[in-house]
């Protein structure tokens, strides 16, 4: 079940790039998977309609809760970030006003999260694998999950 | 990923210790130093600390912890450790204290003596509440600041002792015999220590014998005494110790000379509903600068004054506020003195503690 949504949401993501100009293999290689399950999803024969649509709804969600789905959907973090990112443009970002420095995120799995030379909390990006760990270990909410404005959308 | 944070209590302190693959953290609350001013537990971003019975504990009727904290809650910010003004909470970072990292903000007190200014009078010494100055004096010896000369005619002197009885100075000795059968005599000597002796005349007039003669130089050879001076002849040093100092500024309020500068950390005003107070003294015990008295009567049988507060001596730390019973205290706090970098997040915390 997992998986049929996961494979849903990364339909979306397909068709998605497909519209953005990607050609099927580049699609295929940025998530990672067969060509020709590529070309399925994007001439819509897999996943069904009823997939998509729960994939459609899980996307439609508030960003910071629709990634806690899509994150438990599989323990493959390459393909989660990617599909995230994709879908959503999204950063993990330190407020400053909130950040009490106390570094609880710096145990960040990815080794995304630093503090620099003035003790301040830093991430880095091309690390930060959008698990959302960090988030759900901040006591002050001082880390939050940006949705930048889609380059599609524009 | 969080990591499990732990908590050691050992002889009534209390360690918050976080140790994980990016850094070790180790929260040290002091129970010895800490007034139970309750700061840390309004700075806390996350309620982490509670405060104990201080009225009773300050009373000493109950042992307990001034306060308690909660190492499921402690994220180990420091942001106590920073605004403790008693030094009785550290953060270390990898070993670190954040005190002494510019990285960080902290509330600011401070107290500075100029030594070359200081007269070694040691009255600051005596008033310091918390036993945080010392002076150490070394004077010349008297015998430097006199001259004279003092003779004993021992044909004469029948060894009564009223000169040694009245001898301000205690320069005169009367050495005892061994009484014994063959040895009558209670006394075999007089002696003058003229180490002692100041040559003041009062021996010479009270010996009933007038065995005594004494000579004064003192006016005739004035110019030989040499006055000592401060630093040179006479020696010292006054120490401060700042980690005790609680900058009630008591000190600098009575230096003679302005040799001590205090900056406290707080200011404002601390307000007392004197008709709902109890005179239970829970403040007047708790207070780290014997700020808090209650004035004498102005006569028998008169009522005096409940509970007066010096606010030239008061530091606004809180700690009555908290240990009164019946809510009678109140501090209001304008502004707080703070050193370091600016982190915005720690600044909205300080302000809880402004009114």
């Amino acid at each position: 079940m997992p998986d049929r949504i996961l494979s849903g949401i990364k339909a979306i993501v397909a068709v998605n790039l497909r519209k953005k100009g990607k050609l099927q293999k580049e699609i295929a290689e940025y998530l990672n998977m067969d060509r020709s399950i590529v070309s399925h999803y994007l001439h819509g024969r897999h996943p069904s309609e009823r997939v998509i649509r729960v994939s459609e709804e899980i996307i439609k969600l508030p960003v910071n809760n629709a990634i806690k789905i899509i994150n438990s959907l599989s323990d493959d973090r390459d393909i989660t970030s990617k599909v995230i990112k994709e879908l959503y443009n999204a950063k993990i970002q330190v407020d400053p006003d909130r950040c009490i420095l106390c570094g609880g995120c710096l145990e960040c799995p990815y080794g995304a999260i630093y503090k620099d030379s003035n003790y301040r909390i830093n991430i880095e990006h091309d690390k930060c694998k959008l698990c959302g760990n960090c988030i759900s270990t901040c006591q002050t909410d001082a880390l939050i999950l940006k949705a930048l404005p889609n380059k599609l959308e524009e | 990923m969080a990591i499990n944070t732990e908590k050691e209590v050992c002889n009534g302190n209390i360690k918050i210790i976080r140790e994980g693959s990016a850094e070790k953290r180790v929260l040290n609350w002091m129970d010895e130093q800490c007034i139970g001013c309750g700061i840390c537990k309004d700075v806390c971003p996350v309620e982490a600390i509670e405060m104990g019975p201080l009225g009773a504990i300050f009373k000493g009727l109950i042992e307990a912890p001034k306060l308690d904290i909660d190492n499921k809650k402690c994220v180990l910010c420091g942001i106590c450790a920073s605004s403790c003004p008693f030094n009785a909470m550290d953060l270390e970072i990898d070993g670190n204290s954040i005190k002494e990292l510019p990285q960080y903000l902290k509330v600011r007190k401070d107290i500075t003596l100029n030594q070359e200014t200081c007269v070694l009078c040691k009255q600051c010494e005596i008033v310091c509440p918390q036993e945080a100055i010392s002076v150490e004096r070394e004077l010349p010896e008297r015998k430097t600041l006199v001259l004279g000369e003092i003779y004993i005619n021992k044909d004469i002197c029948v060894l009564c002792g009223i000169c040694a009885e009245y001898c301000p100075a205690d320069a005169i000795d009367l050495i005892k015999n061994d009484l014994n059968p063959l040895n009558l005599n209670p006394y075999g000597d007089i002696v003058v220590d003229t180490d002692a002796c100041v040559y003041c005349k009062v021996c010479e007039k009270a010996c009933p014998h007038e065995a005594i003669e004494v000579v004064c130089y003192k006016c005739p050879f004035v110019k030989r005494i040499k006055i000592p001076e401060l630093y040179k002849e006479i020696k010292g040093q006054t120490t401060i110790d700042k980690d005790a100092c609680v900058s009630c500024s008591w000190c600098e309020k009575i230096c003679p000379v302005n040799a001590i500068v205090v900056e406290k950390p707080f200011e404002g005003e601390l307000i007392i509903k004197k008709d709902e107070c109890n005179g239970c003294r829970a403040c007047i015990e708790v207070c780290p600068c014997n700020a808090l008295t209650f004035p004498k009567s102005e006569g028998q049988g008169l009522k005096g004054p409940r509970l007066v507060v010096n606010p030239e001596v008061c530091i606004l730390c809180g700690a009555c506020v908290n240990a009164c019973p019946a809510k009678v205290l109140e501090v209001k706090r304008t502004k707080i003195d703070t050193v370091g970098s600016k982190i915005p997040s720690w600044e909205n915390a300080l302000k809880k503690l402004v009114n």
